[in-house]
């Protein structure tokens, strides 16, 4: 655990959190309306859970088991909170496929949009999309990264360990699931390991075997499980099979009590398994609960009876497995043998290593030379940019997820920058989540990871008009004995924690967004033993009080004005733009600057245009540009959008391409010509400068006047590009 | 009120929002479990079989739940003209217990096959239209035009081809993909699987069991369908505001359908 102490930089609470970091998953509740409409964080009995993990190096190694475990392990965090699961999304990095590795980056890819296709649609949750990006930096150890969300009543939260010393309350440990096998034995070391490949084919054993359908009929069997232990009255606590297995899972329920655990009782899939495979193997689709000696019996049949899980699986079930003491000590016995017997303090302390961290990274970008600009055709830069694996539609691979089970869901991958769900039927209520990561950030540039992975994630919940409302992190990050990644990791943790502070909980001026779950994952570096460049993911949840004010990105209505919301900048450092068009010079020049307080204030700009309901469309700048987002909310999810736009900017002393191309942070907005100028005001009144970039158009075309450069073209054949960049290398979808 | 039970085998996915569905649509539904009593379930005014992976398409998509003893329950339903509707796996099970088409009662006559279309591979989740010809049976007189989405990933009708002209003869393919202008649609994405003749749904002689792939309880409320979807219902979508956005969408009416057919042979009786 060499990141504990940084991670105590990070916002961890507010009046709306009701279990931060530390349990499987986190716990936020949800607003109610106060009397201006506005977000109040108490007073309402509604709550989302949210677990983060990685899986990465799985993932290398059996990218279709990998992923799907990954799927597997998250959901499982946030079933046992006592919640209903209803969406997943992924941040995903893979290798170059078009580069050296390019056919075992390309079976990884497959491999892992399968696994996470197989587990998630079986399993019955919507996988509302994520992030996908590819570079080299990333062929020896790609990322997958894994974000669920739950929802429960705060009355129904289950508590994960044991209140008491249990001394004389007679309370029995029961496991549910499957048989123990000796899968995944010693996954949790091996999971951040540095990866070879002589390793990986030793090490094969240690990947988990995923079960989707099992897990079906397990949550289905815990749901009536969970009525019934609630309706009892009494105190119990559950757990689910993760890392170390049975022995982690059993300690941990025990909090300071102690625990006599009988190994004969465990089901199994031989009757010849040893006492440290029962011990810490990590068969998938396993739970533990704590409960009163006298409701272990009915808590048995419903899942041998009810739901005959042993006939789904051979050997699955439910057994009485221990009891809990006040010894304060762990025992496990084997046939009259004590094969454990330890402090439960012992066991569930972790060593904290402080490691050295290098200076301060003064990495210095030059200012770019935009002069090579004036000469450069747009329509053929634009084409590279969509056309890029970085530019291209992510449709071909989200179209493999079921995005629609349970019926949720109102916005898709690929219709929004946030997936938006309606979790309650009868309630207007709805919830976003999205990912953000950073895209082409080099090593040493760790703060700057940080802010624009949180700026990023926030924005993409806000474009849909939602308000951001709790976030979450998972680190991927080099070796902790490499002190340049342990000065990027903690420069990183900075970043997360000043964008955090800075944006904060709308209406709560000194509140910081809060982290409520996270995850680290070190040693991720290539087989010559290179960092990967620093990867926070940020997930950001966002609520809306009324699903009926939330939208999409694509366009609605001809003659609607077009707006950038945000300040502009010509810096191309670290854009796809640069990247796409082969420019070297550009992409390490300048980046452009993120200002956090221009970003609460653009975020809340937005919020307030959405309140008033003049947002007809909303998309966030980010890679790309303005002009990259500005054609995406033409396209659609799929490139066949009616609508156009005619874009006019008058960059004054700035090349075109680079305003257009920049990433700088900021919003694409639509409004009704009708609601322009108050629109307008409002931006003004939020001090945030807001450019008028264009119209939109009643057929499905570009027009784009700026300085010098015009261009006039169908939309249809961009689009074609857009739709195929991924085709070659990843799935190919209709070439029309 | 008009009773419809939700059957869930070991597997099956969908039962909570179809039983939502079938609730907006005025039932008062149920789900029940594989192993749940069967002398109660006859009781039912409709049934309804959920989508998922009923057994985890051990074998073939729906076969294992079409052995079921529960099923015994759907074929005397059947028989009683009771609506029973198979949604996505719930169509496979149907049509692997012969209760669809059942030419020959009992006897599997078609298969829900694999996809197979140009530009797809596998599992396809997306938005289709359905043209609907019904002359028998609930699904008689539906709206044509139906935007509704797909997710499946063996969803393709297929069979020997004098057969299918039987089946398009006696009326037995109440729903197919349609391409913008109303025509059966063949290519990928308007047909999201190759299915023989279009086929998005096939039924029995009488109407009342139907095998339908598109899930319409994921296109029941207006917030379900996609922005970007062409056509009246997209255009809806768009322009909806503030509560509007929670009203019926276009697959709330093929359960109301259910519930009205259901109370007509209630009635009967």
């Amino acid at each position: 655990k060499s990141s504990r102490a940084l991670l105590r930089l990070l916002p961890t609470q507010g009046p709306h959190v009701v279990l931060g970091p530390g349990a499987d998953a986190g716990v936020v509740r949800l607003p109610r309306a106060g009397p201006a409409g506005e977000l109040l964080p108490q007073g309402s009995a509604h709550c989302v859970v949210l677990g983060h993990e990685s899986h990465n190096h799985p993932s290398q190694l059996l990218p279709f088991e990998g992923a799907a475990t990954g799927i597997g392990g998250i959901v499982r965090d946030v079933y046992c909170m006592g919640a209903e699961v209803i969406g997943v999304l992924d941040a995903l990095r893979f290798g170059d496929p078009a580069g050296a590795q390019g056919d075992a980056v390309q079976q990884i890819v497959r491999g892992v949009v399968d696994g996470i296709a197989h587990y998630g649609n079986a399993l019955g949750v919507p996988n509302l999309g994520g992030e996908v990006e590819f570079d080299s930096d990333f062929d020896d150890n790609c990322l997958v990264n894994v974000v669920a969300l739950g929802i429960m009543e705060e009355a129904e939260l289950v508590p994960s360990r044991l209140s008491t010393l249990a001394g004389d309350a007679d309370m029995v440990l029961v496991l549910v699931g499957k048989p123990t096998d000796d899968s995944g034995l010693g996954g949790a070391a091996f999971a951040s390991g540095a990866l070879d490949s002589d390793e990986a084919t030793q090490e094969r054993g240690a990947v988990q075997l995923p079960d989707p359908f099992f897990k079906r009929v397990l949550t289905e069997a815990n749901r009536e499980a969970l009525a019934f232990l609630r309706r009892s009255g009494q105190a119990f606590a559950m757990k689910d099979l993760g890392a170390a297995g049975l022995g982690g899972a059993a300690t941990e329920i025990a909090g300071k009590a102690g625990l006599d655990l009988d190994l004969d009782a465990v089901h199994t899939d031989r009757p010849d398994r040893t006492a440290a495979v029962l011990l810490v193997a990590e068969t998938q689709e396993r739970y533990v609960f704590a409960v009163p000696a006298g409701l272990a019996p009915e808590l048995i049949r419903i899942y041998e009876e009810e739901f005959e899980l042993g006939h789904m699986v051979r050997g699955a079930g439910a057994r009485l497995v221990g009891r809990f003491n006040a010894s304060g000590r762990v025992r496990a016995t084997q046939g009259g043998e004590m094969h454990l017997d330890l402090p439960t303090a012992w066991i569930t302390e972790h060593e904290t290593i402080e490691w050295p961290r290098a200076p301060r990274a003064t990495r210095v970008r030059a200012a770019p030379d935009l002069g090579g600009l004036m000469q450069r055709d747009l329509e053929q830069d634009l084409r590279a940019v969509l056309g890029t694996l970085g530019g291209g539609s992510r449709w071909p691979l989200f179209a493999h997820y079921d995005s629609d089970v349970q019926g949720h869901t109102s916005l898709r991958p690929g219709d929004a920058d946030a997936g938006l769900l309606v979790p309650w039927r009868d309630e207007p209520l709805a919830v976003a989540i999205a990912v953000g990561g950073p895209a082409r950030v080099g090593n040493g540039d760790g703060w700057f990871a940080g802010v624009s992975s949180v700026c990023e994630a926030v924005r993409n919940v806000v474009a849909v008009g939602a308000t951001p409302w709790a976030l979450t992190d998972c680190l991927n990050f080099g070796s902790p004995e490499n002190p340049e990644c342990m000065r990027d990791l903690e420069e990183c943790i900075h970043g997360l924690a000043d964008a955090a502070a800075a944006i904060g909980l709308r209406g709560n001026p000194d509140q910081p967004l809060p982290f409520v779950s996270g995850n680290v994952s070190l040693y991720n570096e290539s087989k010559a033993g290179k960092a990967i460049p620093p990867t926070p993911i940020v997930a950001c949840l966002g609520v809306a009080l009324d699903v009926g004010n939330c939208r999409g990105m694509s366009l609605k209505q001809a003659g609607d004005c077009l707006y950038r919301v945000g300040p502009w900048s010509a810096a191309l450092g670290g854009s796809l733009y640069a990247e796409a068009t082969h420019q070297r010079q550009l992409l390490d020049s300048t980046r452009p600057v993120l200002d956090l307080d221009e970003e609460r204030r653009a975020a809340h700009a937005v919020l307030a245009a959405y309140d008033a309901g003049w947002i007809q469309s909303c998309r966030d700048v980010s890679v790309g540009g303005s002009l990259v987002a500005a054609i995406e909310m033409c396209f659609g999810r799929r490139g066949l959008g009616a609508l156009g736009v005619s874009l006019r900017l008058t960059p004054g002393d700035r090349p075109a391409l680079a305003s257009w191309f920049a990433e700088a942070s900021g919003y694409v907005c639509a409004v009704r010509p009708e609601d322009a100028a108050r629109f307008e005001s409002l931006c003004a009144v939020h001090e945030v400068e807001t450019t008028r970039i264009g119209t939109v158009l009643s057929a499905p075309r570009l027009e784009i006047e700026s300085g010098k450069v015009a261009l006039h073209l169908a939309l249809a054949d961009l689009a074609r590009v857009w739709r195929n960049a991924l085709g070659p290398f990843v799935f190919a979808e209709v070439a029309s | 009120m008009t009773r419809v039970a939700v059957l869930m085998f070991p597997g099956t996915n969908c039962m909570a929002e179809t039983a939502d569905a079938l609730r907006a649509a005025g039932a008062e539904a149920e789900i029940r479990r594989w192993n749940h009593r069967s002398a109660k379930m006859s009781r039912y005014d409709a049934y309804v079989v959920a989508g998922g992976f009923a057994y985890e398409d051990r074998v073939r998509a729906g076969a294992i739940a079409a052995k079921h003893a529960i099923l015994d329950v759907l074929v005397e339903a059947a028989a009683l003209g009771k609506p029973v509707l198979g949604v996505c796996n719930g169509a496979q099970v149907l049509v692997e217990a012969g209760l669809v088409p059942a030419l020959e009662p009992g006897h599997v006559e078609v298969a829900l096959a694999r996809n197979r279309v140009d530009g797809w591979d596998g599992y396809y989740c997306g938005w289709v239209f359905l043209s609907a010809s019904a002359e028998r049976g609930f699904l008689a007189g539906l709206p044509s035009n139906l935007p509704m989405p797909v997710g499946h990933g063996e969803g393709r009708f297929t069979g020997e081809a004098p057969l299918f002209d039987r089946l398009e003869a006696a009326g037995q393919i109440p729903l197919r993909y349609a391409n913008d202008d109303g025509s059966y649609a063949c290519a990928f994405p308007a047909n999201p699987n190759g299915s023989d003749r279009a086929a998005a749904a096939l039924c029995n002689g009488a109407g009342n069991v139907v095998a339908l792939m598109p899930h319409p309880e994921r296109a029941a409320w207006l917030y379900q369908v996609p922005e970007t979807l062409p056509g009246p219902w997209g255009e809806r979508r768009r322009r909806a505001r503030g509560a509007e956005l929670r009203g019926p969408g276009p697959g709330r009416v093929l359960y109301e359908r259910l519930v009205q057919g259901a109370r007509a042979v209630g009635g009967l009786r």
